[in-house]
Protein backbone atom coordinates (compact mmCIF):
# COMPACT_ATOMS: atom_id res chain seq x y z
CA UNK A 1 0.00 0.00 0.00
CA UNK A 2 1.46 3.57 -1.10
CA UNK A 3 2.12 5.24 2.17
CA UNK A 4 0.65 8.35 0.58
CA UNK A 5 -2.78 6.50 0.23
CA UNK A 6 -3.16 7.11 4.56
CA UNK A 7 -2.03 10.62 4.79
CA UNK A 8 -4.64 11.43 1.92
CA UNK A 9 -7.32 9.51 3.96
CA UNK A 10 -6.62 11.99 6.91
CA UNK A 11 -6.52 14.61 4.74
CA UNK A 12 -9.93 13.79 2.89
CA UNK A 13 -11.47 13.16 6.61
CA UNK A 14 -10.29 16.29 8.17
CA UNK A 15 -11.19 19.07 5.65
CA UNK A 16 -15.24 16.88 5.73
CA UNK A 17 -15.02 17.57 8.91
CA UNK A 18 -13.70 21.23 8.79
CA UNK A 19 -16.06 21.99 5.99
CA UNK A 20 -18.93 21.38 8.50
CA UNK A 21 -16.97 23.87 11.04
CA UNK A 22 -16.43 21.56 13.47
CA UNK A 23 -12.92 22.31 14.40
CA UNK A 24 -11.07 19.18 13.65
CA UNK A 25 -7.65 18.47 15.73
CA UNK A 26 -5.73 15.40 15.15
CA UNK A 27 -5.70 13.38 18.51
CA UNK A 28 -4.28 9.97 19.30
CA UNK A 29 -1.30 7.69 18.19
CA UNK A 30 -1.04 10.57 15.04
CA UNK A 31 -0.50 12.96 17.66
CA UNK A 32 2.18 11.35 19.88
CA UNK A 33 3.82 10.40 16.96
CA UNK A 34 3.96 14.33 15.97
CA UNK A 35 5.29 15.13 19.29
CA UNK A 36 8.67 12.70 18.56
CA UNK A 37 6.78 8.79 19.60
CA UNK A 38 6.11 7.43 16.03
CA UNK A 39 4.86 3.85 17.10
CA UNK A 40 2.53 1.96 15.48
CA UNK A 41 -1.10 3.25 14.83
CA UNK A 42 -4.32 2.36 12.50
CA UNK A 43 -6.90 4.72 13.44
CA UNK A 44 -6.88 8.14 13.00
CA UNK A 45 -7.92 10.55 16.19
CA UNK A 46 -9.75 13.69 15.37
CA UNK A 47 -11.06 15.69 18.55
CA UNK A 48 -14.15 17.79 17.65
CA UNK A 49 -16.58 20.37 18.22
CA UNK A 50 -20.19 19.12 17.82
CA UNK A 51 -23.12 20.82 18.69
CA UNK A 52 -25.52 18.15 18.34
CA UNK A 53 -23.77 14.34 17.50
CA UNK A 54 -27.25 13.16 15.66
CA UNK A 55 -26.71 15.83 13.25
CA UNK A 56 -22.73 14.97 12.62
CA UNK A 57 -23.78 11.25 12.43
CA UNK A 58 -25.96 11.92 9.84
CA UNK A 59 -23.50 13.90 7.87
CA UNK A 60 -21.30 11.12 8.46
CA UNK A 61 -23.41 8.56 6.85
CA UNK A 62 -24.57 10.44 3.92
CA UNK A 63 -20.94 10.99 2.95
CA UNK A 64 -20.30 7.02 2.75
CA UNK A 65 -19.07 6.60 6.30
CA UNK A 66 -20.45 3.66 8.44
CA UNK A 67 -20.09 2.49 12.10
CA UNK A 68 -17.17 0.79 12.98
CA UNK A 69 -18.87 -1.47 15.15
CA UNK A 70 -22.88 -2.15 16.79
CA UNK A 71 -22.38 -0.19 20.27
CA UNK A 72 -19.97 2.75 18.28
CA UNK A 73 -20.05 4.98 20.74
CA UNK A 74 -17.73 4.62 23.93
CA UNK A 75 -16.82 7.03 26.75
CA UNK A 76 -13.11 7.31 27.36
CA UNK A 77 -11.97 9.96 30.33
CA UNK A 78 -13.79 13.01 29.55
CA UNK A 79 -14.66 12.49 26.04
CA UNK A 80 -17.07 10.49 24.02
CA UNK A 81 -15.40 8.39 21.22
CA UNK A 82 -18.18 8.38 17.70
CA UNK A 83 -15.92 5.44 16.08
CA UNK A 84 -16.71 5.08 12.45
CA UNK A 85 -15.29 3.54 9.01
CA UNK A 86 -14.47 4.72 5.69
CA UNK A 87 -13.55 2.46 2.94
CA UNK A 88 -10.31 3.31 0.74
CA UNK A 89 -11.75 1.63 -2.35
CA UNK A 90 -8.20 2.44 -3.90
CA UNK A 91 -6.41 -0.07 -1.63
CA UNK A 92 -9.39 -2.15 -0.93
CA UNK A 93 -9.26 -1.51 3.31
CA UNK A 94 -11.27 0.22 5.65
CA UNK A 95 -9.70 3.01 8.00
CA UNK A 96 -11.12 3.61 11.62
CA UNK A 97 -11.70 7.09 12.83
CA UNK A 98 -12.58 8.11 16.29
CA UNK A 99 -13.97 11.17 16.44
CA UNK A 100 -13.50 12.30 20.39
CA UNK A 101 -16.31 14.35 21.40
CA UNK A 102 -16.87 16.43 24.72
CA UNK A 103 -19.04 19.32 25.85
CA UNK A 104 -16.48 20.62 28.38
CA UNK A 105 -15.01 23.95 28.58
CA UNK A 106 -11.56 22.12 29.16
CA UNK A 107 -12.46 20.14 25.67
CA UNK A 108 -13.03 23.42 24.01
CA UNK A 109 -10.04 25.07 25.09
CA UNK A 110 -7.52 21.99 24.31
CA UNK A 111 -9.00 22.30 20.47
CA UNK A 112 -9.06 26.41 20.37
CA UNK A 113 -5.19 26.08 21.13
CA UNK A 114 -4.12 23.10 18.83
CA UNK A 115 -1.36 24.67 16.83
CA UNK A 116 -1.25 24.45 13.04
CA UNK A 117 0.61 21.03 11.14
CA UNK A 118 1.42 20.67 7.85
CA UNK A 119 1.88 16.91 6.74
CA UNK A 120 4.33 16.26 4.08
CA UNK A 121 2.59 14.92 0.79
CA UNK A 122 -0.94 16.80 1.89
CA UNK A 123 -2.10 20.47 0.53
CA UNK A 124 -3.67 21.27 3.58
CA UNK A 125 -3.03 22.42 6.96
CA UNK A 126 -4.06 20.49 9.88
CA UNK A 127 -4.18 21.25 13.48
CA UNK A 128 -2.51 18.88 16.23
CA UNK A 129 -3.32 18.54 19.94
CA UNK A 130 -0.75 20.12 21.80
CA UNK A 131 1.84 18.07 23.74
CA UNK A 132 0.17 19.69 27.32
CA UNK A 133 -3.25 18.36 26.47
CA UNK A 134 -2.46 15.13 24.68
CA UNK A 135 -0.86 14.02 27.72
CA UNK A 136 -4.22 15.26 29.64
CA UNK A 137 -6.39 13.44 26.86
CA UNK A 138 -3.82 10.44 27.84
CA UNK A 139 -3.75 10.48 31.45
CA UNK A 140 -7.81 10.64 31.92
CA UNK A 141 -8.26 8.06 29.25
CA UNK A 142 -5.88 5.73 31.61
CA UNK A 143 -5.19 3.02 29.17
CA UNK A 144 -1.98 0.66 29.59
CA UNK A 145 -1.00 2.49 25.89
CA UNK A 146 -2.27 6.03 27.34
CA UNK A 147 0.49 5.76 29.81
CA UNK A 148 3.37 3.97 28.30
CA UNK A 149 2.71 7.02 25.51
CA UNK A 150 2.89 8.98 28.55
CA UNK A 151 6.48 8.21 29.88
CA UNK A 152 7.92 8.58 26.39
CA UNK A 153 6.48 12.15 25.72
CA UNK A 154 7.55 13.39 29.07
CA UNK A 155 11.08 12.38 28.71
CA UNK A 156 11.15 13.87 25.46
CA UNK A 157 9.13 17.01 25.41
CA UNK A 158 9.98 17.82 29.72
CA UNK A 159 12.24 20.24 28.27
CA UNK A 160 9.47 21.94 26.89
CA UNK A 161 6.00 21.27 28.15
CA UNK A 162 4.63 24.01 30.75
CA UNK A 163 3.72 22.46 33.78
CA UNK A 164 1.93 24.90 34.93
CA UNK A 165 -1.05 24.68 32.43
CA UNK A 166 -0.93 20.42 32.74
CA UNK A 167 -1.22 21.12 36.91
CA UNK A 168 -3.90 23.89 36.71
CA UNK A 169 -6.13 21.96 33.79
CA UNK A 170 -5.41 18.20 35.53
CA UNK A 171 -7.27 20.26 39.34
CA UNK A 172 -10.29 21.11 36.81
CA UNK A 173 -10.86 17.25 34.66
CA UNK A 174 -10.47 15.91 37.97
CA UNK A 175 -6.79 14.71 37.82
CA UNK A 176 -4.04 14.34 40.31
CA UNK A 177 -2.01 17.34 39.28
CA UNK A 178 1.16 16.64 41.58
CA UNK A 179 1.04 13.73 38.85
CA UNK A 180 3.16 16.39 36.33
CA UNK A 181 6.07 17.56 39.16
CA UNK B 1 3.72 3.45 10.43
CA UNK B 2 4.19 5.48 7.18
CA UNK B 3 1.35 7.95 8.89
CA UNK B 4 2.69 7.94 12.41
CA UNK B 5 6.75 8.78 10.41
CA UNK B 6 4.98 11.74 8.39
CA UNK B 7 3.62 12.86 11.62
CA UNK B 8 7.40 13.01 13.29
CA UNK B 9 8.91 14.73 10.68
CA UNK B 10 6.39 17.42 10.41
CA UNK B 11 6.30 17.52 14.48
CA UNK B 12 10.48 18.36 13.69
CA UNK B 13 9.56 20.76 10.69
CA UNK B 14 7.42 22.94 13.21
CA UNK B 15 10.38 22.46 15.73
CA UNK B 16 12.91 24.06 13.33
CA UNK B 17 11.14 26.29 11.41
CA UNK B 18 10.49 26.81 7.54
CA UNK B 19 13.92 26.73 6.75
CA UNK B 20 15.26 25.06 9.55
CA UNK B 21 17.58 21.85 9.37
CA UNK B 22 15.13 18.87 9.66
CA UNK B 23 17.90 16.28 9.16
CA UNK B 24 19.70 18.23 12.24
CA UNK B 25 16.51 17.79 14.30
CA UNK B 26 15.76 14.41 13.05
CA UNK B 27 19.47 13.05 14.15
CA UNK B 28 19.37 14.69 17.84
CA UNK B 29 15.14 13.23 18.39
CA UNK B 30 16.92 9.94 17.26
CA UNK B 31 19.21 10.06 20.05
CA UNK B 32 17.36 11.31 22.44
CA UNK B 33 14.52 8.75 21.56
CA UNK B 34 17.38 5.94 21.61
CA UNK B 35 18.37 6.82 24.96
CA UNK B 36 14.89 6.86 26.50
CA UNK B 37 14.02 3.22 24.84
CA UNK B 38 17.13 2.02 26.17
CA UNK B 39 16.69 3.49 29.99
CA UNK B 40 15.72 1.19 31.93
CA UNK B 41 17.17 -1.80 29.75
CA UNK B 42 19.51 -3.88 32.01
CA UNK B 43 21.89 -4.03 29.17
CA UNK B 44 24.94 -5.63 31.96
CA UNK B 45 26.25 -8.49 29.56
CA UNK B 46 26.19 -12.14 30.88
CA UNK B 47 26.93 -15.39 29.56
CA UNK B 48 24.06 -16.85 28.01
CA UNK B 49 24.19 -20.09 29.88
CA UNK B 50 23.73 -17.37 33.00
CA UNK B 51 20.62 -15.63 30.94
CA UNK B 52 18.70 -19.14 30.52
CA UNK B 53 19.06 -20.67 33.32
CA UNK B 54 15.54 -20.97 35.32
Amino acid sequence: MQPSLLMNALERVFQLVASWGMSPVVAGGLAVAYWGHPRSTRDIDLAILVASIDDFESRLRQSGFVPAKPQHIAQLGFVQVAQWRMALQEASIDIDIDFLISSSPYHRLAIHRAPECDLPGTQSTMRVLTCEDLLLFKAKSGRMIDLADIEVLLELQRDQLDFEYLKARSSEIGLNPSRWS
Amino acid sequence: MELSNAMLMAGLQAQVGLNGDCLEAYRAWYDKYQAIKWKDANTEAKPLEETNAT
